[in-house]
């Protein structure tokens, strides 16, 4: 279970972030985060994979403390930033020896793992490009094959749609499912609302740093569309 | 005022960091500052040094030759900085698809990074020569053709320093890449080594021992001031303007008719890359020590600007050896009554190089945007940390192997007293590696566009070459006094300090603010 307990993060020479977000995610669970720009949307994401700091609260991921220990929370946890900065004088291949040197993947598990996910995302032969050759989309399509090859129990996508072509969107929803159903949590942001309430059983919304909804999707839907939802709770009238 | 005069001021405006004095974020306003500061400081220091080497010319009763001296040190100072730099800000500059993208000429967008360097390097060579002239106007005969003078030499000096580098620099590697050995340490230590060549040449060949006459030597300027309303002056700055003129065409041309050229030369090596299907994988230090080297030879200003002080150790050793520096047992100096040694000198030589390293300085820094990686990685700080270390005390362990048998071979000290100073500069080294990251750790900057920002003008990079710079003088002080004791001592501060900064550094927390 991931649990998120009233985490708070104010950057400094601002007011802007997010302030007492609790959250508890269960195991098969598919959260989307949606919000306005700079709702806190991507501060929340970043808070809990340890790359900002937050001021308050705790995060723990099946038992397993964020701050008490790192680099096993780390361990977990695959993430796919909302912009994929990646070093662009390695090939793909380096980069992603790297990563399963990093996660310390298991030889027969990586293998097993890349074989499908290269095949699936069509990159065997982009591969063994230089990164600087890539365009958004491949970057894209590369960081989830890293985030995939090590089985995590927990997914973290930042506005993952941005920049795929139709066949890794349809190639990720159908393993978010898949992925879910075998019992990984999987938390992403997003604005396309669609895809969301097709995807998603639960959905947070965010409004200028707070949750203002927080609610399995079924629920959410019985009152409204997602659009008059969303609409509603984060028009400032 | 024209959309390329506004383009001009704009990218000066981003280039000083002026543009960030206005920003929202105090912490980016800082930073702006601190840089800027530094800029005007270090430009304020070179122009003190231009008025203590008119005081030095006067007190040789050379004062005429003023000029002749200023105008090759600046043409080696531009020179050496553009290459340390890389030509790639010309040929690719950060923002060229912005610029690219404006409604200008296609011709002007190609030379605009071009242009701004020259007009940059115009006004502060102007403003050094007009310096110059002014605490020299009691021993100028000519005022009126002075200034005419210092005017065409704030237009030559520049542009040849820029044109002879750039062309020096897209040759090189040319050849390289037509001989497929290409990499950023081999380009830069062939462009800077052909660049530096004449100047050692004459020095070596020069009988003095004295910096002013080498640099006199070695000026693109051969005549002194009072010279200047005879014919052969005139020709000879004529020759001069015919030279600039020359090469500023050359460089136009390359960056305009074949800009394509010189700007694929990256692409066709990335062509050529094997499709090896085996894939490996290492324990997690192996793994992020390949990856930091991969990191740092894949920029050329991070190579050139720190591979200079390992490879001038290696250098140095091996004349040494090879007997190049010929009466090296009978050198000696004497210094406000201290005697200073062959020996002494190659140690103070040996010891500034390993202390005046900035490479984990700016190594954190390096990652980018990219630190995401590193901050959602199951790796704990201490193994970056240690990985970045690693690389600093690779690049240096041929230099400081080879400093042992020099030290055995030629200047044959005693078993106790050669584990010593090796020891000493083992743990110096290592001892600014941790330094550096530390400093860098505290004062991280992700968000750059350009490897100068964070290589060169990082405040992390300034506060590591400052206290390099303090520490020095007292390390060597006690190298000097040979006491085996004080030597230990040192020591053994050291010791203490690299695992006080270790421990510190296994307790934070790295991550984003």
């Amino acid at each position: 279970m991931l649990s998120i307990k009233n985490i708070s993060k104010i950057y400094k020479g601002s007011n802007k972030g997010i302030s007492n977000l609790s959250l508890e995610l269960h195991q098969g669970d598919i959260c989307a985060f949606i919000g306005a720009n700079g709702a806190g949307k991507t501060t929340t994401i970043k808070s809990i994979v340890g790359i900002h700091p937050f001021d308050k609260g705790e995060v723990t991921l099946f038992g397993t403390n964020l701050q008490a220990n790192p680099a096993h929370f780390k361990s977990m946890i695959g993430y796919s930033p909302d912009t994929p900065a990646l070093y662009p004088n390695m090939t793909g291949k380096a980069y992603l020896e790297l990563i399963a040197s990093l996660y310390e993947i298991d030889e027969g598990e990586r293998n097993k793992n890349l074989a499908y996910l290269l095949k699936e995302l069509t990159f065997e032969t982009a591969v063994h490009e230089l990164i600087s050759s890539y365009s958004h989309g491949m970057k894209q399509r590369l960081v989830l094959i890293s985030l995939l090859m090590h089985n995590p129990k927990l997914i973290i996508l930042d506005e993952p749609f941005v920049g795929l072509d139709p066949n890794a969107t349809r190639f990720l929803i159908d393993e978010m499912k898949s992925r879910a159903s075998e019992g990984v949590i999987i938390l992403y942001s997003t604005h396309v609302l669609e895809v969301a309430e097709k995807v998603c059983n639960k959905l947070v919304i965010f409004h200028k740093g707070e949750v203002v909804v927080n609610d399995t999707m079924e629920h959410i839907l019985q009152k409204a569309s997602l659009d008059e939802i969303f609409r509603d709770v984060t028009s400032d009238d | 005022m024209t959309k390329l005069t506004l383009l001009f001021l704009f990218r000066l405006q981003n280039q000083l960091q002026l543009a960030n004095l206005n920003s929202s974020n105090k912490d980016v306003r800082r930073h702006a500052f601190y840089t800027i500061s530094g800029y005007i400081v270090a430009f304020l220091m070179f122009l003190g040094y231009v008025l203590f080497i008119s005081i030095d010319l006067n007190i040789d009763n050379n004062i005429q030759a003023f000029f002749v001296l200023i105008s090759s040190i600046l043409f080696w100072a531009f020179g050496i900085w553009d290459i340390l730099s890389g030509p790639d800000d010309l040929i690719k500059s950060k923002d060229r698809d912005f610029i690219f993208s404006l409604p200008l000429k296609t011709w002007q967008a190609k030379l605009l990074p071009l242009f701004s360097k020259y007009l940059i390097h115009i006004g502060l060579t102007f403003i050094v020569l007009m310096f110059g002239y002014l605490v020299t106007i009691a021993y100028i005969d000519h005022f009126f053709l002075a200034i005419l003078f210092v005017l065409v030499l704030s237009l030559i000096i520049p542009l040849l320093s820029t044109n002879v580098t750039f062309l020096l620099a897209w040759v090189v590697r040319h050849v390289l890449s037509i001989i497929k050995w290409r990499n950023h340490v081999t380009e830069s230590i062939i462009t800077l080594g052909l660049f530096v060549a004449p100047l050692i040449y004459l020095i070596r060949s020069s009988a003095s021992v004295d910096y002013k006459e080498w640099f006199i030597q070695a000026s693109i300027l051969r005549y002194p001031l009072n010279e200047i309303n005879s014919f052969s002056f005139m020709q000879h700055i004529i020759l001069l303007i015919g030279i600039t003129a020359v090469t500023t065409s050359l460089v136009i041309l390359l960056l305009t008719a074949f800009h394509h050229l010189v700007s694929s030369q990256n692409a066709v090596q990335s062509k050529k890359r094997r499709t090896n299907a085996i894939w490996h994988t290492h324990i997690p230090v192996t793994a992020l020590l390949l990856k930091e080297f991969k990191l740092y030879f894949s920029s050329l200003t991070y190579v050139s600007n720190t591979i200079l002080t390992p490879v001038a150790m290696i250098a140095l050793n091996i004349c040494i050896l090879v007997g190049v520096i010929p009466n090296l047992h009978s050198f000696s100096y004497d210094v406000a009554g201290f005697t200073i040694t062959a020996q002494h000198l190659f140690t103070f030589i040996m010891f500034t190089c390993v202390m005046l390293t900035t490479t984990t300085s700016c190594s954190l820094s390096f990652e980018g945007r990219r630190i995401w990686i590193m901050l959602t990685a199951p790796v704990s700080l201490i193994k970056i940390a240690a990985s970045k270390m690693a690389v600093n005390i690779l690049l240096f362990l041929p230099g400081i192997v080879l400093t042992a048998v020099v030290y055995a071979a030629i200047f044959q000290v005693r078993m106790l007293d050669l584990i010593t100073i090796v020891a000493l500069l083992f743990f110096s080294l290592l001892l600014i590696s941790i330094v550096g990251f530390f400093i860098n750790l505290h004062f991280p900057s992700y968000t750059w566009n350009n490897d100068m920002e964070v290589v060169k003008q990082s405040k992390a990079t300034i506060i590591t070459a400052i206290i390099s710079m303090i520490t020095i003088p007292a390390i060597i002080a006690v190298v000097y006094t040979g006491n085996l004791y004080l030597l230990l001592l040192i020591m053994g501060i050291e010791i203490a300090a690299i695992i006080v900064l270790l421990q510190k550094i296994s307790c934070n927390n790295m991550m984003l603010n």
